[in-house]
């Protein structure tokens, strides 16, 4: 869960954004709230939810997750795999990926692992 | 007894980018460092002039021209082509990252010769490791998050693109594909004169165009021309788009499938390169 202050940070930003050059009594009208209440949302005291939230969101054509800042995901298993490939030992045949305006046959493949290999080699 | 175990399956790239980020201490530090992720992978750099070592471009004609960057896995080392650019050299870095840390992908090269790897694979890991090398260079979603508290325009990821050390043509990609408001980009090519052409209104063609989701759902997921070179008087009907870092204020039109037309409101942009230009939704009431 994010800290209570990023999220109406967040919202409040991201709701300035979206107003342009409306007056705020203006949008409050087109969402149906007081201008008092939409003031405080801008200025990051608050973040509506329920309906309000919804009106909000279809007054300006957007879908609630635009207002919210992303959750973390949980990072272990690929923090594990990640940990396992950085430690895995390649010592198998030549295998190569190219990143190149045309795809490398398997011949030019090889020349390239030796090439890189010669370098090694001498470094 | 079994010495297998499943590829992890449910690995999302952008968890992946996350973690190496985090692991190799540039998580929330711009621009990614490549030194960084490559030293926490244990791997090395190297720099070649591929058209111009001479036991390879005798060797391999064809491809040393062509070549960008190379993962030799078996070396631990990354090969950029030394005539890049730094920002195409920097992309290549991390497009060959991707394809040490993806799951299947080294087992997949390992197998990798013409005849056993189909083109459509072959696409399918390079579109996987262009997209984790945009992650790594936009950091996942902190790009997107930054970009979208700035005003909807073609300045916001010209502005950001050099934080991330970014070139404004990835940036903008990256802008749209992730945005939640309705935007567009079509890029135009510019293309090679004839002798006897008219050099003054310069020919171009759609080179490819990229919608953001809420676009797409509305409108259309991409343009084409209806011919195969456009006048860039025709395409852009104003002048002075061809200095570099103008930003020139347009209409576009686009056709309707059934009659009719899109009008939009676009700007348009050059790199020196192509022309980009950026559409801006809703559509223009009549």
């Amino acid at each position: 869960m994010l800290p209570a202050v990023r999220m109406t940070e967040h919202f409040g930003k991201r709701l300035r954004r979206l107003r342009g050059e409306r007056s705020q009594k203006e949008v409050a009208a087109g969402i149906g709230v007081p201008t008092t209440t939409y003031a405080s949302l801008e200025q990051q005291e608050t973040v509506p939810r329920g309906p309000v939230l919804q009106r909000v969101c279809d007054y300006f054509g957007v879908v609630p997750d635009y207002f919210f800042p992303p959750v973390k995901k949980e990072t272990s298993p690929a923090r594990e795999w990640l940990r396992e490939q950085r430690s895995r030992s390649f010592d198998v045949a030549p295998t190569i990926a190219t990143y190149s305006l045309s795809q490398a046959s398997s011949e030019e493949k090889e020349k390239l692992d030796n090439l890189i290999g010669t370098r090694v080699g001498k470094s | 007894m079994a010495n297998l175990k499943p590829v992890p399956e449910d690995l999302s790239p952008d968890e992946i980018a996350e973690v190496l980020l985090d692991e190799a201490g540039t998580l929330d530090v711009l621009p990614t460092s490549e030194s960084n992720l490559l030293e926490y992978l244990g791997l090395k750099q190297m720099s070649f002039d591929f058209g111009a070592e001479p036991d390879f471009i005798g060797a391999a004609p064809e491809i040393s021209s062509k070549l960008r960057a190379v993962l030799s896995v078996n070396h631990r080392v990354v090969a950029t082509h030394s005539k890049l650019g730094a920002k195409r050299s920097r992309w290549g870095v991390f497009h060959e990252i991707a394809h040490f840390i993806l799951p299947e992908h080294v087992e997949k090269l390992f197998l990798d010769d013409d005849k056993t790897l189909s083109v459509w694979t072959h696409n399918r890991l390079e579109r996987e490791a262009n997209s984790l090398a945009a992650e790594l260079v936009f950091q996942g979603n902190r790009f997107t998050q930054e970009s979208a508290d700035f005003p909807l325009s073609c300045q916001t990821p010209l502005n950001l693109a050099p934080k991330y050390d970014a070139s404004f043509e990835s940036a903008v990609r990256r802008y749209v594909e992730r945005h939640d408001l309705l935007c567009a980009v079509i890029v135009y090519e510019k293309c090679r004169a004839l002798a006897d052409e008219d050099f003054e209104d310069e020919k171009y063609k759609v080179h490819y165009s990229v919608t953001s989701d809420p676009f797409r759902r509305l409108y259309f997921a991409g343009v084409q021309s209806n011919s195969e070179f456009s006048r860039g008087s025709d395409i852009f009907q104003v002048h002075g788009v061809s200095q570099i870092g103008n930003i020139v204020r347009t209409e576009l039109q686009v056709e309707k499938q059934n009659g009719g037309q899109w009008v939009f409101d676009s700007e348009l942009f050059t790199n020196g390169y192509k022309v980009f230009q950026f559409v801006i939704g809703p559509e223009k009431q009549a």
